[in-house]
């Protein structure tokens, strides 16, 4: 790979301005597993743990067992074994992925004695099923949500040594903004996440939602405590509730106030 | 409007339990002068880490004018750990049908003249949330230690204990604990004292959760008032 002092890989750049150029997804795929390749990862796994907060998922991605949101082109034996063997609740990749913000190699997680007897006959499982090395990049964030990417090959754990050290950086930088591009175009806001409040509804609940009473909050933001009852009747009518502490719970699940 | 909050909806009623902590702060630490613990502008103490459930009454804003807190008397509570020398000779009450009741406070400065009559209507109110809730819980007694000037105004609200001990001083009042029999017969006692033909609860399992994975996108649910009579 060539380096100008030290920034990322021409590969790279060039992936970054063509998700600039607002294409499909179907065809950041088709590039994300010809520039995957270049780095010698033949498959790609593209997993939603948690969407963010107050969006759902629509399309390209594809909804596996209960609650397996992926896009991928592992093998259909891979997928289907996967499935059977119930992996979705062993996987010790997704666990993983939950507890660092970094990417980190699969050969990592079978080192010591980490990993129970399940974790480790799902790895092997996965070895045996061809992904001989793997690595994953944890995708945090926004709003709560979690994805992972994670790439596989055949190259041997030597061969991987010789890449991480100088793909790593790369692999993370394409997985954000393929992570960004996704969530863009195959997420929407999910029900109830779209009620609009005027700035002085918003600042009413988010004083209610700090303990502050009617009287408090008309105190605080000057003005009658008619006129703060009203904002907060708003409130509570746009979301469809009966109390303005329920209308709070509602503006924090849509991400409208900080909980 | 009565609202029972159980250690199971904290999450959800963090803004009600902030007002109910200040509430708590006005009436003890600045009303009454107690040497109480406090944490900023709340009142807070080593019996609220315990989980403890709590009886709020709410005005029209769903602003807290009242509140209770109920811990079981099988474990610690403030009869048997801070009080248990009101009780003199009589044993101290464990057992699972018997509740603890601790700091009632009533914001009645909001109301100026009508003081005391809000105070009655929502010391009424609050005895009600706090009966409907017991006997959802098959709880039958109800013991706590009160001030003197509580005990005037239970008369009146319908509310005589079995037992009481004599007062003694704590500080700066006067306190005495009692035991409470809590029946269907003390509930209209305290409805009818009051006047009320029914008692308004919120359904609080209609909320849902702060955190946690996002709207399946199911129906909204309503958080109605429902009558509990």
């Amino acid at each position: 790979m060539s380096r100008r002092n030290g920034a990322i890989g021409a590969a790279v750049e060039d992936y970054l301005g063509y998700l600039r150029g607002k294409p499909s997804l179907e065809e950041v795929e088709v590039r994300l597993v010809d520039l995957v390749e270049n780095y010698g990862f033949g498959h790609f796994a593209y997993t939603v743990v948690r969407p963010p907060r107050t969006r759902e998922v629509i399309g390209f991605l594809k909804q596996y067992k209960e609650g397996a949101i992926a896009r991928t082109n592992y093998s259909h034996d891979w997928i289907e074994h996967y499935d059977e063997q119930d992996y979705l609740f062993v996987d010790p990749i997704l666990k993983t992925a939950w507890l660092t913000c970094c990417p980190f190699r699969w050969d990592q997680l079978d080192e010591g004695e980490n990993l129970s007897r399940q974790e480790k006959e799902m790895l092997g499982d996965a070895r045996a099923a061809g992904m001989k090395s793997g690595i994953t990049i944890p995708l945090h964030g926004p709003e709560q949500g979690l994805a992972a990417l994670s790439l596989t090959s055949d190259m041997s754990s030597e061969a991987l040594d010789a890449c991480w050290h100088e793909c790593r950086v790369d692999l993370f930088t394409v997985a954000a903004y393929t992570h960004e591009k996704i969530l863009e175009s195959a997420t929407r806001p999910s029900e109830g996440a779209d009620v609009h409040l005027s700035s002085r509804e918003l600042e009413c609940l988010k004083w209610t939602a700090e303990g502050k009473t009617t009287w408090e909050v008309s105190k605080i933001l000057n003005l009658s405590q008619d006129t703060t009852r009203f904002y907060l009747r708003e409130a509570t009518r746009k979301f469809g509730v009966h109390s303005k502490h329920h209308a709070v719970v509602k503006a924090i699940a849509a991400g409208l106030i900080a909980p | 409007m009565i609202r029972i909050i159980t250690a199971d909806q904290y999450e959800t009623c963090r803004p009600l339990l902030r007002q109910m902590f200040r509430l708590r702060y006005r009436v003890f630490k600045e009303r009454l002068g107690w040497d109480v613990e406090t944490v900023g502008d709340e009142e807070r103490d080593q019996f609220d880490r315990l989980d403890p459930t709590y009886i709020l009454v709410l005005n029209e804003d769903d602003d807290v004018t009242a509140c209770w807190r109920l811990l079981p008397t099988t474990g610690p509570n403030m009869l048997r750990d801070v009080f248990s020398h009101l009780l003199v000779d009589r044993p101290v009450p464990d057992a699972p049908g018997t509740w603890e009741c601790s700091r009632f406070a009533v914001d009645c400065e909001s109301d100026g003249d009508n003081c005391l009559a809000n105070l009655n209507r929502v010391t009424s109110e609050l005895f009600c949330g706090l009966i409907s809730h017991c006997l959802r819980q098959d709880v039958d007694e109800v013991v706590t230690v009160y001030d003197i000037r509580i005990g005037r105004i239970l008369p009146r609200v319908g509310c005589t204990p079995r037992w009481r001990t004599k007062p003694q001083r704590i500080g700066n009042f006067s306190a005495l604990a009692g035991l409470f029999d809590i029946n269907n017969d003390v509930l209209a006692t305290v409805m009818e004292n009051a006047g009320f033909s029914s008692l308004i609860e919120h359904d609080p399992y209609h909320l849902e959760p702060l955190t946690g994975l996002p709207s399946l996108g199911g129906p909204i649910h309503t958080g109605v008032p429902t009558h509990a009579h």
